[in-house]
């Protein structure tokens, strides 16, 4: 079975004590994005991502060069001006940058639209407020069946790849939230299922356990199948047309809000023509 | 290739409120090794005779996983070593409630073959787990870790959903929840099957499950590449639409063939449900071949059952050739006898008329013709029994006049003989008298033909159909007898000639004349009842069979299949149509039964009978001419506990039960006595005796 990727801060001493999980590193400043880089790899661990939430829009962010090659995912809340981002839209297509984007600013909608023209991988992040479903949808569409060349728009990409009627298509792990695929360390090493989890200080476990015992506890199965009990409980998500997209997510921290299920089960059709379609060209990963 | 349902276990950790298997009570809850390793000597002895034959066999149960991961152990170990030759034709899979499931049956398992599993799964609370709203929510959280620890292992999972009434309520959100539930959205719809006793508040009709189902379909017509494995409706597609022949068991009118079970002490079994309900056991693992089995005559009663059909109840139906008839073993609990359609037809013809075609827009046509009234089988001609020609049936279905009432349902099986009797004397009065009848399986055959009787099938949408309940029967304003009560519901003038017909003519199966060992006096005994607190000892019974036995008469025994065998009496049991058996009574020279539908037809033949009576009135249901024993009652029921309502459960009077109390030596003299008297006379009623108990009063003719 394949080991969960650990999302845990950077330090060091914790760092040191992760064997054979792949990492997913937080930082908290822009210069340490390129340090944890290195003391990750130079440890022969498997690095998958070096995450970074930032206040500023992305246009006033300082690209650096030695950035290059470091796979990160940027938490920003805009994209700024287009005119002050113009000129680093090369330098950023040269990384392996995935700039996340909150849903429920509309601006950012067409900020995705945007970047992925220009061949920057987006992600919209959706939070506690409704985003606006219409014009959401019209991206999810641009996303999946638009016909000039551009970056992925996420979480639309991914599901639209993903997406099987045979199985759940489970999407967390574009935001490293996947309970069972990724665990999230806090700087003492206890471990939460997610983000949200641990800033809740909801711990499955002490520490992670050898690589050679996975963890099997109580809490974790409690935890890994909690979108389950959702059908035990009479809640409106059980039974919506898009559930099988939506997995509880695109309504606001998994509560039903009323556009979510339309727009859903709007994307589970439109995924549905695209599996039909069997498009030969996949959609563009990275266009730099 | 025979699939074999595996029982080998009849326990479980669960308690659902539909399931018959956990109480049964079996003697042997857990196939013991011997049987387990006999079971496999068996079938390399028949895989090796048959070379091109393969076996599937499914655990069951009770719950298969009760059964610790050393017990498959065993079981891979037999195929292995005794199988040796012949292991590679034998397949497994497992039937589970899944909430025992862990991790260390994941290596057995893998090395059985097995990669997916059926279960069921409920979320209504109360239904599924050890009992109530918190034995339930415990099952299901036990259910969905096992489920997510399934799926982490690699085995895939789909559900069996047994619709009940309390599923009735939303089908197409619970379709939405169920399919958003299990990974593959592999759901099957099934109705909830009881035998014997059919709880109310749970067991559904054909026509709810089937508008249930029609309540569905249209959304998943629409979108049906999304849940492409949704049943029963990508198999009608597949059948209807497709042209694939490929059938479920009880549609395919070859599961004698095809299918086994087997207990866990050991005996063999048509199937799962037929081993559940203590129905068709062909013998023990123990003393028989799974070719010997192959070969019981049920199985050859059964393989006739297709031809029988075919020209009867099946004749011109569309859907034959994927239905044929549905379930024997539903026939046979609904008849007692095979030879019927299922009760469940509508299920399939009315959901393909009413639903499958007008959304699909296809209309089924089948590709072959006219069923043949012969056909071959194994090189054998079977002549099929001639049936009496009988005036056209009526158009079954919604074809009614909006004038005519609709009757019923009749719930009473009793009641059908008085039915048609006063039908029969209003159509006299007014020849265009009609009304319709809402079809059930049990009387069906009995009255169709009748002449008072347009249609039969299921009424219009918010009709109200005329209730034959006939209710309580004290009272000043209330009718004094059952036949008057329901004159009256009929509008039959009262008090109205208690008169009992049939729009049919007799007929007598020469098979089944055959079989009877015939003296030259012949008793009838039916000792079975609807509610069980109108039966006798079976003890008593066959005390009283011995006694008669020795007197130089024949006794032969008529119930449904269920009922136990009365020892000394000659059983027919479950090897006729009722048609057949009514006919058949005029052949008896008395008739000793029960308060049944048999006092009845021996009234309709004009034979002496012998009733018992403990818990119901001879004075409300008997007939003048007939000899009444009256058990005396040691209850408060004044008036009998059963008065118009059959209740299931048993008598709480124990030894002084009204129905035991009856003397053996009181029927025993009475039967002589009436004996004497029908000898000695042409078919006039004797004088009518009343007796209780040991106290009972002489009597003379004259």
């Amino acid at each position: 079975m394949k080991l969960p990727t650990l999302v845990c801060p950077y330090n060091r001493a914790l760092l040191e004590g992760i064997d054979r999980h792949d990492i997913v590193v937080r930082v908290e400043q822009l210069p340490d994005i390129t340090r944890a880089a290195h003391d990750i790899r130079s440890s022969g661990k498997n690095l998958i991502d070096v995450v970074i939430e930032v206040d500023q829009p992305l246009s006033d962010i300082p690209i650096q060069e030695d950035w290059h090659g470091i796979p990160i995912a940027l938490f920003t809340p805009e994209m700024g001006r287009f005119r002050d981002i113009a000129h680093q839209v090369p330098r950023i297509r040269d990384l392996r940058m995935h700039v996340y984007l909150p849903a429920e600013n509309p601006e950012n909608l067409t900020a995705c639209r945007i970047l992925s023209s220009l061949g920057i991988t987006c992600c919209l992040v959706f939070g506690t407020a409704e985003p606006d479903w219409t014009a959401l949808s019209d991206l999810m569409a641009y996303a999946v069946f638009g016909p000039v060349p551009h970056a992925p728009i996420e979480p639309f990409g991914y599901i639209a790849r993903q997406y099987s009627p045979d199985a759940y298509t489970l999407w967390g792990s574009v935001y490293y939230d996947e309970p069972g695929e990724f665990l999230h360390l806090d700087g003492d090493g206890r471990v939460a299922l997610s983000s949200a989890a641990l800033l809740s200080g909801s711990y499955i476990a002490d520490h992670i356990p050898p690589a050679s015992e996975p963890l099997d506890t109580e809490d974790y199965r409690q935890g890994i199948t909690a979108w389950r009990h959702l059908f035990l409980a009479d809640h409106p998500c059980r039974a919506c047309e898009g559930w099988r997209i939506c997995m509880g997510r695109f309504g606001a921290q998994g509560r039903h809000a009323p556009g979510c299920s339309r727009f859903a089960a709007d994307m589970l059709t439109e995924v549905e023509q695209y599996r039909t379609e069997n498009k030969t060209e996949p959609l563009q990963e990275d266009l730099s | 290739m025979k699939t074999v349902i595996f029982k080998a276990t009849d326990r479980c950790n669960s308690n659902c409120v539909y399931c018959h298997a956990i109480r049964k009570n079996n003697p042997v809850p857990t196939m013991p090794f011997d049987i387990l390793e006999q079971f496999f000597i068996k079938a390399n002895a028949f895989l090796t005779q048959w070379p091109e034959e393969t076996l599937k066999i499914i655990w069951h149960g009770g719950e298969p996983l009760i059964l610790k991961p050393e017990y498959y152990y065993q079981a891979l170990g037999y195929k292995e070593t005794i199988c040796r030759d012949t292991g590679s034709r034998i397949s497994f899979d497992m039937q589970s409630n899944l909430t025992l499931f862990s991790r260390e049956y994941v290596d057995v398992l893998k090395k059985m073959g097995i990669q997916s599993f059926g279960t069921s799964f409920y979320l209504l609370p109360g239904v599924r787990g050890s009992g109530g709203t918190e034995g339930s929510d415990r099952y299901n959280r036990q259910f969905i870790r096992a489920t997510s620890l399934l799926e982490e292992e690699g085995f895939s999972w789909g559900i069996i959903y047994v619709v009940t009434k309390l599923a009735l309520e939303n089908p197409l959100e619970l379709f939405r929840i169920l399919t958003n539930f299990v990974p593959s959205a592999s759901v099957m719809f099934n109705p909830v099957t009881f035998y014997p006793e059919k709880p109310g508040q749970v067991a559904i009709t054909p026509e709810e499950f089937v508008d249930f189902l029609g309540a569905i379909f249209p959304q998943w017509w629409r979108k049906r590449d999304r849940y492409p494995g949704v049943d029963p409706f990508s198999s009608l597609v597949e059948n209807l639409i497709n042209g694939n022949r490929s059938l479920i068991c009880i549609d395919s009118g070859r599961c004698a063939d095809t299918h086994l079970s087997i207990s866990p002490d050991g005996m063999v079994w048509q199937c799962g449900r037929s081993s559940d309900w203590g129905l068709m056991s062909y013998g023990s693992i123990m003393d028989f071949s799974l070719t010997d089995i192959m070969n019981h005559p049920q199985k050859d009663l059964m393989r006739k059952r297709n031809a029988i059909l075919q020209e009867g109840e099946c004749k011109g139906c569309r859907f034959w050739d994927i239905c044929h008839g549905g379930c024997p073993l539903d026939a046979l609990a609904e008849h007692g006898s095979l030879l019927h359609k299922s009760p469940w037809c509508w299920t399939k013809k009315g959901f393909i008329e009413k639903y499958f075609e007008p959304v699909t827009g296809v209309t089924y046509q089948p590709s072959s013709g006219q069923a043949q009234a012969q056909q071959t089988l194994r090189g054998e001609t079977i002549t099929i029994p001639e049936f009496e020609s009988r005036p056209p049936a009526p158009p079954a279905g919604e074809c009614s006049t909006e004038e005519s009432p609709w009757i019923g349902p009749i719930n009473r099986i009793d009641d059908v003989l008085m039915i048609s009797g006063i039908l029969q004397q209003l159509v006299e009065e007014n020849p265009s008298r009609r009304f319709n009848l809402v079809n059930k399986a049990s009387y069906r055959e009995l009255l169709e033909g009748h002449p008072a009787i347009s249609s039969i099938g299921r009424p219009p949408q918010g009709t109200v159909p005329l209730c034959l309940d006939y209710g309580d029967s004290t009272g000043p304003t209330c009718p004094a007898r059952a036949y008057q009560a329901i004159a009256d519901l009929l509008g039959l003038a009262t008090p109205a000639e208690e008169r009992l017909c049939v729009p049919w003519q007799f007929e007598d199966d020469p098979v089944l004349r055959g079989l009877i060992p015939w003296r030259a006096r012949n008793i009838l005994i039916c000792p079975a009842a609807e509610s069980q607190r109108a039966r006798m000892d079976v003890q008593k019974w066959e005390d009283l069979v011995k006694r008669l036995v020795a007197d130089g008469f024949g006794v032969m025994q008529i119930a449904s299949i269920r009922h136990p065998h009365i020892r000394g009496a000659c059983g027919i049991r479950g090897l006729s149509s009722l048609k057949q058996i009514i006919s058949f009574t005029r052949n008896f020279d008395l008739i000793i039964t029960s308060h049944n539908l048999f006092m009845h037809a021996a009234q309709l033949h004009g034979i002496p009978a012998i009733v018992l009576w403990g818990p119901s009135d001879h004075t409300f249901y008997g007939y003048e001419g007939h000899y009444h024993l009256q058990g005396p009652r040691a209850c408060h029921h004044a008036q009998g506990c059963l008065v118009h309502n059959q209740t299931e459960s048993p008598c709480p009077m124990a030894d002084e039960h009204c129905m035991d109390l009856i003397e053996v030596d009181t029927i025993h003299q009475t039967a002589l006595e009436a004996a004497r008297s029908h000898a000695a006379q042409t078919r006039t009623s004797p004088e009518p005796g009343i007796m209780e108990g040991a106290a009972w009063q002489d009597f003379s003719r004259d």
